[in-house]
């Protein structure tokens, strides 16, 4: 079953599109790495996909649900954004606590939970202090134990290793991988690529508000691969990084669609 | 470096700052009113000043400059370095882009653009009033040779006291900064600085009489007006303008070094600050079993659905621990304490008096505002998480009213029913106030949300140099006053003073609405004179309405408005969370 489906999703701010003709199709249970360079539209559409923004024109349903139904769409899904989303005179149980109740998840249960999420990313100890006084990592982890406390079938987070230290980061990333494993639906944005290129099982490079390229991560490769012929980093030494540039270069040449091959959206 | 090096770069530094200071105050639509509203109500009070100086101003007999005078100069002199004093500790001890700066300049240079950027500050606000009225003295007195001796003395004025105050700002900062004991209570030794100084000022102004005045006159500060008043009509006394000028001078230049000390001492130091502050942060009661339900105690919050229990709960405990959230309602509650000092002062009716219809309008306006005047700007970062959390826009608007509901009413009704038998009103008028009171608050508690989120507003303003805060716009706290005070002050007024109501209602519609209509009349404009002629009729047979229909109608018809009003609020903030996004 589809898990993410859009369908000439478009936004427009006056005379700017920041997103254009998105066609996209997720499957259930799979890492979603989503691309692109800053103001491409990544963040307007997720925004567009868990009902904070009004597509202009298209349609998009997440786990079945309309976008346009937000009381029903927001029990499906989970959002991390960039800026953590935290009251920062809460401390982190009493903010966990908070999100948990405007859910009306059950309170001892969801308790037990908060624990249990709190504990595997060592923030057990620093839960009952004011998020005022947290750093960067630690806010950016209470709010990814946010975005999932419900579990949610589609979980969309947007740089969610941002300020991690290593340890860290490694331990939201075997989270990722395992909520997949669970069945829920990962859509990942993200600047860090080896994490998308370790992680995803589709990428998708979005450029200038339109979904450029679209494919498993080594099928990208393949064909940057193959378009790089006997060029400098040739045949099977591409990288994702490579792929990115090309696809998202101002230069005319690099606009042909060398990356037609995994799924061409061009 | 050369001398002439950090003194450029310093000049430089305070440029920038000020300009930086003009373009966030360009893009803060309420503040610019709020000033505007200041400038226009200080700018008329300069210009009757300057007026009544070219008129009368030759007519002031010459004479020597008393101690009392003196005295008086010395007095607005320790003020202003209080207030320096104050911004300096709290706002603007370091510079913005520190290690930036601190890399690039000499201290020193950092030190002098801190001082010049609020010299060029001050000189914005009060350059031009200075002007015109020291400008209308000079003119009036015909002594041009006062003028530079008198700019001279009011850029000395501005300059000595800046310094000391930035210093004596630094040098509180740098005790919280290295004494655990000072950072541990920093709000209480900063409040206790407050009262000790605003008391000992107003003390001074109003009781201290002259004798004490003149004796701040030996103040070598006070010797500025001294320095002014050369080539006027009064003579000062020649030494003490020389000292003051080449006092003031090596003053001004000691400061700027010892700025620099304290600076040197300040930014590139160790601070306690932040291990206190992450003691500070630890919530004792985080380890209960519910650790928000624990964190309101005692406040009685009802027992309803979680999700409105919620909402409810963090809203409590976000305005308990940061309560410079409210600041904004300092403005409004010392404007009505003045305001109701200066009617009582008039004669029109006594304290107790007047104070029972105050609180009956005033207290459910603070039980509306202090929860829910901004509830989108309110939410900061987090707006995404409770959009995509909440399903229920009923149980926002329950969860926003809950608190102010639960804190205010008692209060309300309490504090209404106290004043109204301390005051000179019967039994049955103090019952009828407080059921004003009771239908205020509940309609506070919806309307402030309501018209806060159709008003709403997004941009912090900073606190101190450390935290954000955003008050409510402009729009939204005259709209709510408005919706909510003149159906209150109206049915106050109604069942206290029916007569002197329907007189004043009578006055308002066929005179003062009118006068409109009747200039545009006047300017041959027909249609206008039929509204002037209904106007005064209107305003005639409100005249005869019986006493006691002004009475009872105009104690009804508003409460049953506010009613009415309050279930369309309900209903706007439930439809306005569900359809809210972050386009």
């Amino acid at each position: 079953m589809t898990a993410i489906e859009t369908t000439g999703l478009t936004k427009r701010y006056g005379s700017t599109t920041a997103v254009a003709d998105l066609d996209l199709a997720v499957p259930e249970g799979v890492v979603y790495g989503f691309l692109g360079p800053n103001g491409a539209g990544k963040t307007t559409t997720m925004r567009m996909l868990t009902s904070l923004t009004r597509p202009t024109s298209g349609s998009a349903r997440v786990a079945g649900v309309p976008v346009e139904e937000r009381e029903r769409l927001i029990e499906r899904v989970g959002y991390l954004p960039e800026e953590p989303p935290l009251y920062t005179e809460l401390t982190a149980r009493e903010q966990l606590t908070y999100v948990a109740g405007l859910r009306d998840l059950p309170e001892d249960e969801t308790s037990r939970r908060i624990d249990d999420l709190l504990d595997r990313l060592d923030l057990a100890d620093d839960a009952d202090r004011r998020i005022d006084a947290y750093s960067k990592g630690m806010r950016q982890k209470t709010a990814f134990v946010q975005s999932l406390l419900h579990d949610p079938d589609v979980l969309f987070l947007d740089e969610p290793t941002s300020g991690l230290d290593p340890r860290a980061a490694r331990t939201i990333r075997e989270m990722i991988d395992d909520l997949a494993n669970e069945g829920t639906t990962v859509f990942l944005s993200t600047h860090i690529l080896p994490v998308v290129d370790e992680h995803a099982d589709t990428v998708g490079v979005l450029y200038d508000g339109r979904l450029v390229a679209e494919g498993p991560p080594g099928d990208l490769k393949q064909q940057a691969d193959a378009g790089a012929g006997g060029d400098a980093g040739g045949a099977g030494e591409r990288t994702l990084e490579d792929v990115f540039l090309e696809v998202t270069s101002e230069d005319p040449a690099a606009d042909e669609p060398t990356l037609e091959g995994a799924t061409d959206v061009q | 470096m050369s001398s002439s090096g950090w003194v450029r770069q310093g000049l430089s530094i305070g440029r920038t700052e000020f300009r930086r200071t003009t373009r966030s105050l360009r893009g803060d639509s309420a503040r610019l009113a709020l000033l505007g509203v200041v400038a226009v109500l200080f700018g008329l009070m300069v210009l009757a000043g300057t007026w009544f100086i070219l008129q009368f101003g030759d007519q002031i007999p010459a004479g020597d400059v008393s101690n009392v005078i003196r005295g008086s100069v010395a007095i607005q002199w320790l003020f202003a370095v209080f207030i320096t004093a104050q911004r300096a500790g709290s706002r603007h001890h370091s510079i913005d882009q520190e290690s930036l700066m601190l890399l690039t300049v000499p201290v020193r240079a950092v030190a002098l653009g801190l001082l010049s950027a609020e010299c060029f500050r001050a000189l914005a606000y009060f350059a031009v009033p200075v002007l015109l009225l020291g400008g209308a003295f000079v003119v009036a007195s015909g002594s041009p040779v006062m003028a530079p001796f008198l700019a001279l003395a009011v850029l000395l004025f501005l300059a000595t006291a800046l310094v000391l105050g930035f210093a004596l700002g630094l040098l509180a900062k740098l005790l919280v900064a290295r004494y655990r004991v000072v950072a541990e209570h920093k709000s209480a030794f900063s409040f206790l600085a407050v009262i000790v100084f605003v008391g000992g000022y107003v003390g001074l102004q109003n009781l201290g009489g002259q004798g004490l005045t003149a004796l701040l006159g030996w103040l070598p500060f006070s010797w500025i007006v001294d320095l002014a008043v050369i080539g006027s009509p009064f003579s000062g006394s020649l030494p003490r303008a020389a000292a003051i000028l080449v006092g003031g001078l090596v003053w001004v230049l000691g400061g700027v070094l010892i700025v620099e000390r304290l600076g040197v001492a300040l930014w590139f130091g160790d601070t306690v600050e932040d291990a206190v502050a992450a003691e500070q942060a630890r919530v004792d009661t985080g380890t209960a079993a519910d650790p928000l339900a624990a964190a309101v105690r005692p406040i009685p919050l009802p027992t309803i659905g979680q999700p409105a229990r919620r909402v409810a709960q963090r809203s409590v405990v976000v305005a308990r621990r940061n309560p410079q959230r409210l600041s904004f309602l300092v403005l409004p509650v010392v404007l009505g304490g003045v305001t109701l000092v200066n009617i009582a002062q008039t004669g029109v009716g006594s304290l107790l008096a007047l104070l029972p219809p105050l609180v009956v309008v005033a207290l459910p306006w603070l039980a509306g505002a202090v929860f829910g005047l901004n509830p989108l700007g309110d939410e900061g970062a987090a707006l995404p998480a409770t959009l995509t959390s909440l399903a229920s826009g009923r149980d926002y608007a329950v969860g926003l009213a809950l608190p102010g509901l639960t804190l205010g009413l008692p209060v309300v009704v309490l504090a209404t029913v106290a004043t109204g038998l301390a005051g000179p009103y019967a039994p049955l008028e103090t019952v009828a106030l407080a059921v004003i009171a009771f239908v205020l608050t509940l309609a506070a508690v919806v309307i402030a949300p309501a018209v806060g989120m159709a008003f709403p507003r997004y941009d912090p303003v900073q606190v101190g140099s450390d935290r954000e805060i955003v008050p409510p716009s402009l729009s939204a706290v005259v709209l709510y006053s408005l919706t909510l005070g003149v159906p209150g002050a109206l049915a106050a007024a109604a069942i206290l003073a029916p007569a002197g109501t329907r007189r004043f209602l009578s006055l308002l519609v066929g005179g003062l609405l009118s006068v409109p209509f009747a200039l545009l009349a006047g300017q041959g404009f027909d249609p206008a004179r039929g509204v002037v002629r209904w106007l005064g009729q209107v305003g005639a047979e409100i005249a005869t309405v019986p006493v006691s229909a002004v009475r009872w109608g105009g104690y009804v018809l508003p409460l049953a408005a506010l009613c009415l009003f309050g279930i369309w609020a309900f209903r706007s903030v439930t439809r306005r969370f569900r359809l809210h996004t972050l386009d």
